[in-house]
C-alpha cells in the first residue's frame, strides 16, 4: 500500500491510497483529507466519515453550495440508510451511494475505503481527475 | 324586495369611507376581480384602522399597531384612495359624487360605508375644551392631550363603548368615572343582576360607576375644571368628559340626497344591501336594515361580503343574501370577561332561565332556554366565559339541549358536557367575523391545508377579533383525527416524542448521552433533526461542555465550530460585549485580530461586531488572541441566549430614569451560556423612549420611574411581534426571578427551532396562563425553574477558553487531516476596502488564468 504522491497519481487508474489513520477520525462525524496535485479544486477534497465501525468516503464539495464543507455536515440516518447531510443547504445525500435523497438527479462522488493496521486507504480512480503535471 | 339589476358589469366601483367595514368590502371586492376599478374616499386622514381595539392604542399599540391596512398594500392592489373627502352630493343621474372641496368623482357603483357618529346628548355645556368622544384616532389624541392637563376624567355612558372608553382614560392614568342613565351598566347586553355584578367587579378595578344619573349640565368649576350637575341633585368634579351615550349613523349624504331613510335614520337598505336608488349600496353602521342598525363589526362585514358579491356577479342566486346578524359578543373590559348571547333578557315569550352565581369568584351565567327546554335561546356570562363558544354553538344551529340544561353553566366539577366539534353540523359558523363555517374548514383541509396556520390563513377563520381559536383549533384537530391523520408531534422518526417529552424524559430519568437515550428511548441512528435538539436539551439540563466526545456528533456545524458558517464555508467570529458597551482597547483588539486575520468587519444589530472569513483552521489563532485580550464567545453561533442590547440609560442620557446598560450587562452575564429550542435576544431601554427597541425582543425591559417594565415574547425578523406587557414596576430582584422562571419554562416547554413569540401563540391560555405560571406560581414549579437556571448559571464556561485548552478538540480545527495546506476554494475579493467571497464567476476568471485581483490568504 503507498502514500498518495504526484507520480503514483499519474501514474494510477484505479488505485489504493493510504490517506490518514483511525486517530485522525471522529466517531459519528466528518473529517476532511486532500488529494494533492489534483487540478480541479472541486476534486481535490474528501469527506471522511467514521459511523457504526464503518469508515465511508465522499467528495467534500457541496454542489449546491458550492462549496468544500461535506464534512461538516450532520450523519443522520433514514429507514435504515445513512446519510450525510449538507451543513449548508442541508440536502442528504447516501453515505454509500452519494445519490442526494431530497432530489436523485444530484449527487457527490464515493469512494472505496479499507482499513488496514488502522490506516485508512482510498480507492481512487485518477484516469478521470486533472492531475497537475 | 325585488329590482331589476344592471346588466352592465360594473367597471368602477366607489366606496365612500374605509373604516373597518368599507376595508373589508375592498377586500371582498379583490377576492372576487382583480380586474374591477376601486376607489375609496376616505373621510379621515388615514386608512382602515381596528376600532374594535382602539383602547390598546393608550396601551401597547401604537397608531400603525391599529392599522388594517396600509398605504403599500392598497397600491399593491391597485385601489386607489384619497383621504378627507367628505361626499356633499350625488348626481343619481349622470352618475357621480361631489365632495366638499368640489372635487368630483365617477362610479358605475356606488357604495356607502360612511359608518357612524358618536351622538352627544344635548347637555349644555357639551362642548367645552375638555369635552370628547371617542370613535377615531384623532379623539384618541385629543383625549391623550387633556389627559395630560387633567386628573379625572368621566364617560358618559355605560354601554359597551362607554366602558372601553373607561379602559382608554384608566390607562391614561386618571381617576375614572362612568355616569350611566340607565340603572345598570351594558343594558343592551347583560341582564340587571348580570350588570350589578358587572358595575362590581369594574369598581373594584377603579373606575366609580354612577348609574341612574342624568346629566343635567356642566358647569366650570374651580378645585377641577369642570362639575356635572346631577337631575337628582348631587354633582361631580371632574377636569375632562368623554361622551360614548350611543350611536347614529351618518346618513347625511343619503338624507340630502333622496335616498331613502328609516323614521329614526339609517340607509335603507335590502337583502342586497341595495339602497333604493339604483346601483348604490350601503353598508355597516349607516345602513338600516330591516328596521335595525347593527352597531358590531361581524354584521358590517356581512353585509360588505353580500354588496360585494352583488356587485361582482350581478346575480341574487350566486351569492348569500344578509339576512340579519347574531348580535351575540365577548369581550373583556379592563380585563373582566362578558359574554351576551341572542336573548339575553328572555324577553321571548314564555322563555325560562337557569342561572348560576357564585359570589365569592364573582361569577355569574345565566341561560334562556325556550318554554319546552329544547332550544337555548340567550346567554349571559360575567366574569367567565369559557362556556361561550358553547353555548353559542347551541343558540346559532338550534342544537338539541341536553336533559339537564343547566348542566351547561354549571361548574365542571358537575361534569359540564362540552360540545365537542363533531356535534356541529356543517353550517355551523365557527369564525363570525368572517363568516367562516365549519364546511368552509373541511374544503381548506380537503384542499390539502393541514396545519392550523395554514388553515387560519386561507380561509381567515379567526383572524378577525380571535374569540373563535379554541373552537377552531379543536374543528381541526378533530377533523385530522378523523381522517387518521394523527397530529403527530414526533420530533423525528428517531423518536416517538415531542420536543418537551424528551426534555423532560432526560431531566427525570438524568440521560446524559445521546447515545443512551436513542439506545433506551428512540431507535436507528439519528438525525440532523434530533442529534442538535437533543444536544441542546442536553445543554439546557445538564449544561456540559459541548465538544466534550460524546456531544460532537450532535451539533450543527456552527456548533461544532463555534462560528457562524458562511456561504463559502468560512466562519464569522462575534466576541461578546455585554451590553454593548466595550472599551477603547477591545475595540483596537477587534480591529488588530481582524487585520492581522485579513478579515471583513461589520457591526450587527446586537451591538457587537462580526468579523468573517475565517477559515476553519485560522478560528483557534483569531481566538487565542481574543481571550487572551478578554473577550469570551458570544454564541453567535448556538441557539442560545444571544444579546442584551441596551440604550446608554440614566448614567449618559437626559431623559434616563434607570441604569439601562448596567442592567443590561448584569442581565447578559447572567445567561450568557443559556442554551434553548431558539436563539434568544434581549433589550433594557432607560426610559419609555424605547431606544434599545426591547418590545423586539425575547425578553424586553423599559425603565419606569419605580423600575422595570417586563415585555415579553416579542420578535422581530420575518414576523414581527410587539412583546406582551408581563409586568409592571418590577424591582430588579424580582425582574431577575420572572426572567429566570420565563426562560426556564420556555426551555422546559417550547418546541424544536419555536422562538418565543409562537410559543406565547400557541400556549394555550396565553399571557394570562404565562403570568399564573410564573407570578402565581400555578403549576407548583418556579422552585424546579429557578433550581434549572441556577444550575445552568453556576456551569457557566466561555466554549473557546475550553476549547483552546483542550488539545483533542483542537485538532477538529484542522482543514485536512492530512496536509497543511488551507481549503484552496475559498477566494476572496476587495470590496469598499475590505475582503467578500468571490462570485462564481470571478473564480471562473481566475481559474482561466484571466487577470483578476483575487486575494489568496494563506
Amino acid at each position: 500500500m503507498n502514500t498518495l504522491t504526484q507520480e503514483m497519481l499519474l501514474k494510477a487508474s484505479s488505485q489504493w491510497f493510504q490517506i490518514c489513520t483511525m486517530s485522525d477520525l471522529i466517531e459519528d462525524s466528518g473529517v476532511c483529507a486532500l488529494l494533492p496535485f489534483i487540478k480541479t479544486d472541486t476534486q481535490n477534497q474528501i469527506a471522511i466519515f467514521y459511523v457504526n465501525n464503518e469508515v465511508y468516503a465522499t467528495s467534500n464539495w457541496d454542489p449546491v453550495g458550492k462549496a468544500q464543507v461535506i464534512y461538516r455536515g450532520i450523519i443522520g440516518s433514514t429507514n435504515g440508510e445513512l446519510y450525510i447531510c449538507s451543513p449548508l443547504y442541508k440536502q442528504k445525500y447516501s453515505l454509500k451511494t452519494g445519490i442526494c435523497l431530497d432530489d436523485n438527479e444530484l449527487y457527490i462522488p464515493v469512494y472505496k475505503c479499507k482499513v488496514d493496521q488502522e490506516k485508512i486507504h482510498i480507492l481512487i480512480d485518477a484516469s478521470n481527475l486533472e492531475v497537475t503535471q | 324586495m325585488n329590482k331589476t339589476h344592471s346588466s352592465i358589469k360594473a367597471s368602477n366601483i366607489l366606496v365612500v369611507g374605509n373604516g373597518m367595514v368599507g376595508h373589508h368590502f375592498v377586500e371582498q371586492v379583490r377576492q372576487l376581480s382583480d380586474e374591477l376599478s376601486i376607489q375609496v374616499l376616505s373621510g379621515e386622514s388615514r386608512l382602515a384602522y381596528d376600532r374594535v381595539h382602539l383602547s390598546e392604542f393608550f396601551k401597547d399599540k401604537t397608531e400603525s399597531g391599529l392599522a388594517l391596512t396600509t398605504e403599500e398594500s392598497y397600491q399593491a392592489q391597485n385601489i386607489e384612495f384619497a383621504y378627507e373627502k367628505i361626499v356633499t352630493d350625488i348626481d343619481k343621474e349622470n352618475k357621480y359624487v361631489t365632495t366638499e372641496d368640489g372635487t368630483t368623482y365617477a362610479y358605475d357603483k356606488l357604495v356607502l360605508a360612511t359608518g357612524s357618529y358618536p351622538f352627544v346628548p344635548p347637555i349644555p355645556g357639551n362642548d367645552q375644551a375638555h369635552c370628547h368622544v371617542y370613535r377615531t384616532i384623532d379623539d384618541l389624541y385629543a383625549m391623550q392631550a387633556s389627559a395630560k392637563e387633567s386628573k379625572v376624567g368621566v364617560v358618559i355612558g355605560g354601554g359597551l363603548l362607554g366602558l372601553e372608553a373607561a379602559n382608554a382614560l384608566k390607562e391614561l392614568g386618571l381617576e375614572t368615572h362612568v355616569v350611566e342613565f340607565a340603572p345598570q351598566l351594558m343594558a343592551v347586553q347583560v341582564d340587571s343582576r348580570g350588570g350589578e355584578l358587572l358595575a362590581k367587579k369594574i369598581t373594584d378595578l377603579g373606575v366609580t360607576v354612577h348609574t341612574s344619573k342624568a346629566t343635567d349640565s356642566i358647569q366650570p368649576s374651580t378645585n377641577t375644571r369642570y362639575v356635572m350637575q346631577f337631575s337628582d341633585g348631587t354633582e361631580l368634579a371632574t377636569d375632562m368628559i368623554v361622551f360614548s351615550a350611543g350611536i347614529r349613523p351618518s346618513d347625511q349624504l343619503a338624507r340630502t340626497n333622496d335616498i331613502a331613510i328609516g323614521p329614526r335614520g339609517g340607509i335603507v337598505i335590502d337583502n342586497y344591501c341595495q339602497t333604493s336608488a339604483e346601483d348604490i349600496y350601503a353598508i355597516g353602521e349607516c345602513a338600516l336594515w330591516n328596521e335595525q342598525i347593527f352597531g358590531l363589526v361581524a354584521p358590517g362585514y356581512s353585509m360588505a361580503r353580500t354588496a360585494a358579491g352583488m356587485i361582482v356577479k350581478n346575480d341574487t342566486s350566486k351569492i348569500a343574501a344578509f339576512t340579519g346578524a347574531d348580535m351575540s359578543t365577548k369581550l373583556k373590559l379592563m380585563g373582566v370577561e362578558v359574554g351576551s348571547i341572542g336573548d339575553a333578557h328572555a324577553r321571548t315569550p314564555e322563555a325560562q332561565t337557569y342561572i348560576y352565581e357564585n359570589q365569592p369568584e364573582d361569577i355569574y351565567k345565566k341561560i334562556v332556554v325556550d318554554k319546552k327546554g329544547r332550544y337555548l335561546l340567550g346567554a349571559v356570562l360575567i366574569g367567565d366565559t369559557s362556556d361561550y363558544d358553547t353555548l353559542l354553538q347551541y343558540a346559532l344551529n338550534n342544537i338539541a339541549l341536553p336533559k339537564n340544561p343547566e348542566s351547561l353553566i354549571l361548574p365542571s366539577t358537575c361534569d359540564s358536557p362540552s360540545l365537542g366539534p363533531d356535534v356541529l353540523p356543517a353550517t355551523a359558523s365557527i369564525c363570525s367575523c368572517h363568516n367562516v363555517t365549519k364546511s368552509d374548514i373541511i374544503s381548506a383541509m380537503d384542499a390539502g391545508e393541514t396545519s392550523l396556520a395554514g388553515i387560519k390563513t386561507c380561509t381567515k377563520a379567526s383572524t378577525g377579533c380571535g374569540g373563535c381559536t379554541a373552537l377552531l383549533k379543536s374543528v381541526v384537530d378533530s377533523e385530522l383525527s378523523k381522517r387518521g391523520v394523527e397530529v403527530n408531534t414526533d420530533i423525528c422518526e428517531h423518536f416517538a416524542y415531542s420536543r418537551q417529552e424528551l426534555f423532560n424524559i432526560i431531566k427525570v430519568k438524568g440521560y446524559r448521552s445521546f447515545a443512551a437515550l436513542i439506545k433506551e428511548e428512540g431507535k436507528g441512528h439519528g438525525c440532523e433533526i434530533c442529534k442538535p435538539a437533543v444536544g441542546s436539551i442536553l445543554a439546557s439540563v445538564h449544561n456540559d461542555y459541548i465538544l466534550q466526545q460524546e456531544h460532537i456528533a450532535l451539533q450543527d456545524t456552527n456548533d461544532t465550530y463555534l462560528g457562524n458558517m458562511q456561504k463559502d464555508g468560512t466562519y464569522s467570529v462575534v466576541p461578546r460585549v455585554p451590553g454593548g458597551e466595550i472599551t477603547p482597547d477591545k475595540l483596537i483588539l477587534l480591529g488588530q485580530v481582524a487585520k492581522d486575520h485579513k478579515l471583513y468587519t461589520k457591526i450587527t444589530g446586537g451591538q457587537r461586531i462580526d468579523l468573517f472569513g475565517a477559515k476553519v483552521n485560522e478560528l483557534p489563532d483569531i481566538w487565542q488572541k481574543l481571550v487572551d485580550g478578554g473577550f469570551e464567545t458570544g454564541h453567535a453561533y448556538a441557539k442560545a441566549l444571544r444579546t442584551v442590547k441596551s440604550c446608554v440609560g440614566r448614567t449618559w442620557c437626559r431623559f434616563g430614569v434607570q441604569d439601562s446598560v448596567g442592567t443590561a450587562i448584569d442581565l447578559e452575564n447572567r445567561y450568557k451560556g443559556l442554551r434553548g429550542p431558539h436563539k434568544i435576544k434581549f433589550a433594557v431601554s432607560g426610559c419609555t423612549r424605547e431606544c434599545a427597541e426591547a418590545q423586539s425582543k425575547d425578553i424586553g425591559i423599559i425603565a419606569t420611574e419605580n423600575g422595570w417594565n417586563l415585555y415579553v415574547c416579542g420578535n422581530g425578523g420575518m414576523k414581527p411581534r410587539h412583546g406582551d406587557l408581563f409586568a409592571t414596576d418590577l424591582s430588579t430582584e424580582l425582574l431577575v426571578t420572572y426572567i429566570d422562571r420565563i426562560l426556564a419554562f420556555y426551555v422546559k416547554t417550547a418546541d424544536r427551532l419555536q422562538r418565543t413569540s409562537t410559543w406565547m401563540e400557541n400556549l394555550e391560555g396565553g399571557l394570562d396562563y404565562l403570568k399564573n405560571v410564573i407570578i402565581e406560581d400555578s403549576l407548583g414549579i418556579c422552585d424546579e425553574l429557578e433550581a434549572q437556571m441556577a444550575l445552568v448559571i453556576d456551569t457557566y464556561q466561555c466554549e473557546w477558553k475550553t476549547t483552546l485548552e483542550n488539545e483533542d478538540s483542537l485538532k477538529r480545527f484542522r482543514q485536512f487531516v492530512n496536509s497543511k495546506e488551507t481549503d484552496n476554494t475559498i477566494q476572496f475579493v476587495q470590496e469598499r476596502g475590505q475582503i467578500r467571497p468571490a462570485t462564481e464567476a470571478e473564480k471562473a476568471l481566475v481559474n482561466d488564468e484571466k487577470n483578476i485581483d483575487i486575494i489568496q490568504i494563506a
